[in-house]
């Protein structure tokens, strides 16, 4: 189902400016949209008619089937189904304290006491900042800022969560942070809108991608169509992904081949498919051997190479014969050429459920029961993905490999033939089943995939 | 941006005492301290702030006297200037120095003593509430006052963005400096005048964005506050102890001189 739908929209600013000029989109239910477009393309404004800021010169927005009504009344209700987070948060955070920030909004709806209490709580606990309740906004970092304005969102508990540019001005890290709180609200079902000039962020992360360009809709489509449409990308003066680029330069250099890669590991799988030296990687790494062991690779051209196997099971050479490459401790080893066949062995992932906050969050794991798993399952690599699983795993005194691009990371690991054991919070989990999954399919390697269901102990 | 007591006030030890209480404390120990015939009333509440200041509230000593020396550096000359240049009628003491006749009363001295008491009494009264209460409490005292709404309103959101402004303010400020605006007078008065327009418009244009954003989370024209501030019955209690027993001091010493 369409959540919002525009049609014909057309805005002209006071001062004439024709900022719109006949926008008609659907939005589905549940899905997480890019907005890119260039600075001036329209995308703020678009936004502003979302929750009824701004109101149409011609043409309407509809939201679930039903048009816009600009009277006060209908106004307040459309705001607790959209919220609107703004590119700057300064802009957004008035009041003195954080808590009273994100309380704004519940007690301008009239909510009991403790049904505020209840959402605030919530609301700061999702997005991380619990512990920051009771400072004031200007000892808080842009990232921190940027994380209470989500939070004032959140409170009103919106359907569709409509974001202006959220990770400019911050650091990878916390653009990082943000991405995976705006994940974690889509996995609960709510509506996801952003706007971008990030087009590797847009590529990653959205699945369905608008490009607006002075402010008329260039193309509406998945990250595939859209990326695969170069002429229209370069013509609106965006770019391509990375990932798009490099390999557009490998392919006209016959190095790699299949479909445009969105994703390092599309990527990884369209480069290595002609390449036995990846492959090599996987089998080195995924081989019966065991830590100190010497392992023996010949070479195409006849020469020996030996590789000792460390701890980590990454090989560290210590060479008679030709050494193709001297790794470092602990770092993948590059064998140029190998012969004979090569049967790649993968790794195992293994998911383990940590409820979310609404659910009790860390407080409704035992700590011990993790550690056990980890002692027994000895995964090579452990990630964390949503914000009660890294809450789990940081109490429980866990050193974490993957915090962020968790589902992407443990793929990769697992191709190399390392074993990985992913926390992943509430509705994550089933993203990741899905991305291994279509990940066999395509790649034709099989991971094994299993849900370890751990007691809760309330 | 940070303002200097601003730290302490949201972490020293007596943050989560009710605002409402301190500042009724404050007030009638300003108003104790004011009205007290004999400086033993002022000292009595200079002592017991500077107590509940340091030892309660944990505020380093070394920062609390910083800020108290403030005062004091008015007050002492005026201490003195008091003692041998105002005139009196009861002559006390007279002393000769470098050749000058100076001469001490004693009721200008009983005078001068009772200024400093309250000086002290009235900054170590100030200096409690600004150490130990946020800002974003205050709110809940200034209602209790009877402030209209739209002062606290106000006063809120001008607290909140002094610091947004005021961390503009200095970047504009260093990219003019950077080049060169502040080279001469001339260039000087230029640049500044371009700063401050700037500024305003810059201001103004937060407004309305404010507007939007706040209307955006369903504002209806009165900004709501979680207010937090539960009074403690001992805390209760024993403010109204000690300001009958500051009552029944100001009583007995109503005659008292010093000297
Ligand atoms: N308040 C305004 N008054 C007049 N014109 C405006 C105003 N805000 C934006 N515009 C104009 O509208 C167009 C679209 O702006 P905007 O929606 O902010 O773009 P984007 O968010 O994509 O950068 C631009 O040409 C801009 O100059
Ligand atoms: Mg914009």
């Amino acid at each position: 189902m369409d959540i919002i739908k525009t049609e014909g929209l057309e805005y002209a600013y006071p001062d004439g400016t024709q900022a719109l000029k006949g926008i008609s989109i659907a939005i589905e239910k549940g899905s997480k949209v890019a907005l890119v477009g260039n600075n001036g393309a329209g995308k703020s404004t678009l936004f502003l008619h979302f929750n009824g800021t701004l109101r149409p010169t011609r043409g309407m927005v509809i939201i679930e089937g039903k048009p816009i009504k600009y009277d006060s009344k209908s106004l307040i209700n459309l705001r607790t189904k959209v919220g609107m987070v703004f590119q700057d948060p300064d802009d957004q955070i008035f009041a003195p304290t954080v808590k009273q920030d994100v309380a704004f909004g519940p007690l301008n709806l009239d909510l009991p006491r403790d049904e505020v209490d209840r959402r605030v709580k919530y609301a700061l606990k999702s997005v991380g900042m619990e512990a920051y309740a009771d400072k004031p906004p200007h000892f808080l970092s842009g990232g921190q800022k940027k994380r209470v304005a989500i939070a004032g969102v959140l409170a009103m508990e919106p359907e569709i969560i409509v974001m202006d540019e959220p990770t400019s001005a911050l650091d990878p890290q916390g653009s990082l942070d943000i991405i995976e709180i705006l994940d974690e609200l889509n996995a609960d079902g709510k509506t996801i809108i952003f706007s971008t000039h990030d087009i590797d962020l847009a590529a990653m992360w959205a699945n369905s991608i608008c490009v607006l360009n002075e402010g008329k809709i260039i193309k509406h489509g998945t990250p595939d169509q859209i990326f695969a449409d170069h002429t229209m990308i370069s013509e609106t003066g965006l770019r391509l992904p990375t990932f798009v680029q490099t390999f557009r330069e490998l392919k006209v250099r016959g190095i790699s081949g299949g479909d445009s890669p969105l994703t390092m590991l599309n990527f990884v799988e369209s480069v290595s498919k002609p390449f036995d030296v990846l492959k090599a990687r996987c089998t080195i790494a995924g081989a019966d051997v065991c830590a100190g062991e010497n392992v023996g690779l010949i070479m195409k051209n006849g020469t020996l190479c030996t590789i000792r196997v460390d701890a980590d099971l990454n090989a560290k050479t210590t060479a008679f014969g030709r050494v193709m490459h001297n790794a470092k401790a602990g770092e993948d080893i590059v064998v140029s050429e190998i012969t004979g066949t090569i049967t790649p062995k993968t790794g195992e992932i293994n998911i383990v459920p940590i409820p979310r906050i609404i659910e009790g969050g860390s407080r409704a794991v035992d700590l011990e029961t993790i550690r056990a798993v980890i002692a027994e399952h000895s995964p090579h690599k452990i990630g964390a993905m949503g914000t009660s699983a890294k809450v789990v795993v940081r109490k429980a005194g866990i050193q974490c490999d993957f915090e962020v691009d968790v589902i992407q990371s443990s793929i990769l690991a697992a191709l190399r033939g390392l074993n990985v054991m992913v926390f992943a919070t509430g509705g994550m989990i089933e993203r990741v089943i899905q991305k291994i999954e279509s990940n066999n399919k395509h790649s034709g390697q099989e991971i094994k995939f299993s849900s370890l269901a751990i007691q809760a102990s309330l | 941006m940070r303002l200097f007591m601003e730290e302490y006030a949201y972490s020293n030890a007596l943050k989560n005492t009710s605002v409402r209480l301190k500042v009724l404390f404050v007030l009638s120990n300003v108003i104790f301290g004011v009205f007290s015939n004999s400086p033993i009333v002022p000292f009595i509440i200079f002592c017991t702030m500077v107590f509940l200041t340091i030892v309660m509230a944990k505020i380093p000593a070394r920062d609390y006297f910083t800020w108290f020396s403030i005062p004091l550096f008015y007050a002492i000359p005026l201490f003195l200037a008091m003692i041998f240049f105002f005139g009196g009628f009861e002559p006390w003491i007279q002393f000769n120095l470098l050749g000058f006749k100076l001469m001490m009363y004693k009721d200008s001295f009983n005078n001068a003593l009772l200024m400093v008491s309250r000086v002290l009494s009235g900054t170590s009264c100030l200096l409690f509430l600004a150490f130990t209460t946020p800002m974003a409490k205050i709110s809940s005292a200034l209602k209790l006052l009877k402030v209209p709404d739209i002062i606290i309103e106000l006063s809120m959101l001008i607290y909140r963005y002094i610091f947004v402004v005021l961390d503009e303010l200095t970047r504009m400020e260093l990219s003019q400096r950077t080049r060169l605006g502040y080279t001469t007078f001339k260039k000087s008065l230029n640049s500044l005048s371009l700063l401050s327009t700037n500024v305003f418009i810059r201001a103004m244009n937060r407004g309305e964005k404010l507007h939007i954003a706040m209307e955006s989370r369903c504002y209806n024209g009165k900004i709501e506050l979680l207010d937090e501030d539960s009074i403690h019955k001992l805390t209760m209690l024993a403010l109204i102890t000690f300001e009958g027993l500051i009552f029944m001091v100001m009583y007995l010493t109503k005659d008292l001189r010093i000297v």
